[in-house]
């Protein structure tokens, strides 16, 4: 091989998120390192996986930056001019259709490429030098043909085929493949998760175990509401058979009491016991937060009180409408809540089903799943009036002033 | 947070300080082996380090029951009074209205559910959750109380036949108190627990060590133990005076 395609970054900048990939890690315990490509390591997409804010980054070029050995002294001497294209849409040999694809075919590779395609683009080509070693240093590249601002949340696999030629109107010569991961998410990530500091030491930066979640759970938002609305109805979707509301116990918080037991969690989402099978409102506000902020929503964890009597509701994993496990009401509430969570924000509720006909207090009863519900006042038909009773109405207050938090994930 | 509501509720003046004259305990770097629970296997133990506590989270089977699982969590405070505080922290993550103390249960002072379900109970600067996780539910008072009396009175001597060293326990006095020196080694290399007992006062965690503040002056006494994940025990007597 005349050229070699060495390592590629993907996020080459840590200090910004405007033209190159954001920070990330895998979960608690292990970072990404960059470069994210390295050749002969990265094998899969998985192996070189790479985030993206839409918001941050549109309009702007993205870049990227990669390096290239080269053991052919002629090239070390005068240089190479070097791309990668998108083999989906450049392909090197026959892709099937030299007969002519019909329409149908061609719309349904279109389809493909827009939901599961390169949204990366093109790498633009550019001359790199080598140095007396047969080495480039880490080279910029910019990215063209990136269509990450027009697909929504999601994850896709970028495929690059590199290719390098000695003088301007030589033929392409492929020398390199390389496959990514690529997170496109609505935003940058906000808290728990954080962007600096940029260390392996910092757990907080957003982790990629709950990127494989969040992104499928939101695919194709294009809003945070909608966002948020999508990741509720797919927590709430996991009751009965991933989680239970915690009857048996008193409706205990089980994953959220102090920080966010997010690997415990994530290994039940896999199959494995976490922490077990309950949860209460707690966890599914802080679950459906953090997996939400993880895409770029802006949500809360925040309580109301106290000691209030509920309508009949269906708890997440229950067919049964019921005043929570038959208690009559609850001590607290806890919910996802935007802004400053208070009586005039809206929630996100993957704890519960309310009455969200005329009558919440009595049957019969239609489910309604609170998703971007005002929190509302007594008799105004929003949140509270579905939740409560009237005679305990005003006893359940917002309380952001004591209990708006987002938990840290551990 | 919202401790406030549930401090008026569950009568916390009652109960957030120890009783004067009581016995004095201290568990110290507390961590759970897998070996706490008779008859149960641990399924997975985590640890969390918080800015305030020590805690750890834990999930365990008992044999021949498959579809029983029993998660115990364990948060240690710097002080008894401050375990007060976690515990009432806990009473408020109950969603549940009918979360009342139980009366001779397990701990210093213990609440739950009702049937024993679920119970969180104080243990000197300890406190503890104990839960049903699985599909099938069961009292868990029996493992609660095990739990507590291995917290109480420690592992028994013969329990395990591979024991820490405790190579140094001493107590250097000052200003009323005394802050206790332990140097301990397990000889295959674990973490080792301590149990600091003593008939009054109290202690508490400062600096990354523990003082004790006598209830009067005079001849003090304080059992140290070092505990390993096996639960093999060593103990030695300080004694001095102030």
């Amino acid at each position: 091989m005349s050229v070699l395609l060495e390592a590629i970054k993907l996020n080459h900048d840590g200090a910004a998120a405007t033209s190159d990939a954001l920070n990330i890690r895998r979960n608690k315990t292990t970072p990404i390192n960059v470069p994210e490509w390295v050749r002969g390591v990265s094998t899969t997409p998985e192996d070189a996986p790479a985030a993206y804010g839409i918001a941050e980054t549109k309009g702007n070029t993205l870049t990227i930056q990669a390096r290239f050995s080269t053991n052919e002294k002629k090239l070390m001497k005068k240089g190479v001019q070097v791309r990668a294209v998108d083999p989906s849409s450049n392909p090197g040999g026959d892709p099937g259709c030299s007969g002519g694809c019909s329409g149908f075919l061609k719309w349904l590779g279109w389809l493909i490429q827009l939901l599961v395609g390169n949204v990366l683009g093109d790498v633009k080509a550019r001359w790199v030098s080598f140095d007396s070693s047969g080495w480039t240093a880490f080279e910029t590249f910019q990215l063209q043909h990136v269509r990450l601002w027009d697909v929504g949340v999601g994850i896709h696999t970028t495929s690059w085929r590199w290719q390098y030629r000695e003088k301007q109107n030589d033929p392409w010569t492929d020398f390199a493949t390389s496959d990514h991961r690529i997170y496109v998410l609505l935003e940058v990530p906000k808290a728990p998760w954080q962007q600096s500091p940029h260390t392996s030491a910092n757990t907080q930066l957003p982790w990629t175990d709950v990127l494989d979640r969040a992104c499928v759970w939101a695919f194709g938002a294009t809003t945070r509401d909608q966002a948020a609305e999508k990741v509720t109805r797919n927590v709430y979707g996991l009751g009965p058979s991933i989680v239970e509301y915690d009857c048996p116990n008193g409706g205990s918080s089980w994953y959220s009491s102090g920080s966010f037991s997010c690997t415990a969690f994530l290994d039940r989402l896999a199959g494995g016991p976490g922490l077990g099978r309950y949860v209460n409102c707690s966890d599914c506000a802080t679950i459906v937060s953090t997996f939400a902020n993880a895409v770029g929503c802006d949500l809360w964890q925040s309580r109301m009180g106290y000691w209030f009597d509920l309508n009949e509701l269906l708890a997440i994993g229950s067919s049964v409408w019921q005043t929570a496990c038959g208690w009559g009401g609850f001590s607290y509430h806890e919910v996802a809540w935007k802004d400053g969570c208070t009586a005039n924000d809206p929630v996100w509720d993957a704890c519960l089903q309310v009455d969200g006909d005329a009558d919440p207090t009595t049957a019969p009863h239609t489910p309604l799943l609170p998703t971007n519900i005002r929190f509302g006042t007594p008799g105004s038909m929003d949140y509270l009036d579905r939740l409560v009773t009237p005679a305990t109405r005003a006893a359940c207050q917002p309380q952001p002033g004591t209990t708006r938090q987002r938990r840290m994930v551990a | 947070m919202t401790v406030d509501a549930f401090a008026k509720r569950h009568g916390f003046d009652q109960w957030s300080e120890p009783k004067r004259g009581e016995a004095a305990l201290f568990i110290w770097r507390f961590a759970l082996g897998g070996q706490e629970l008779p008859g149960h296997d641990a399924v997975r133990i985590e640890t969390e380090l918080r800015p305030d506590a020590r805690a750890s989270a834990s999930l365990w089977s008992p044999e021949r029951k498959d579809n029983v699982l029993v998660r115990v969590d364990v948060i240690e405070a710097p002080s008894v009074p401050a375990a007060r505080v976690e515990l009432l922290r806990v009473l408020a993550d109950f969603q549940s209205p009918q979360i009342s103390r139980l009366d001779g249960g397990p701990g210093d002072v213990a609440f739950g559910p009702g049937g024993y379900r679920a119970v969180a109970f104080a243990r000197a600067n300890l406190v503890v959750v104990v839960r049903n996780a699985g599909d099938e539910v069961e009292p868990v008072e029996t493992p609660a109380r095990e739990l507590d009396q291995l917290l109480r009175e420690g592992p028994a001597p013969e329990r395990s036949s591979v024991r820490p060293a405790i190579r140094r326990a001493a107590a250097e006095v000052a200003d009323r108190e005394a802050r206790l020196l332990v140097d301990a080694e397990d000889p295959l290399g674990r973490h080792l627990w301590f149990r600091f007992s003593a008939k009054s006062g109290q202690f508490l965690e400062q600096d990354d060590s523990i003082v004790f503040r006598p209830e009067s002056d005079g001849k003090q006494a304080i059992e140290v133990a070092a505990i390993n994940e096996n639960l093999g025990v060593a103990r030695e007597q300080v004694e001095f005076t102030i």
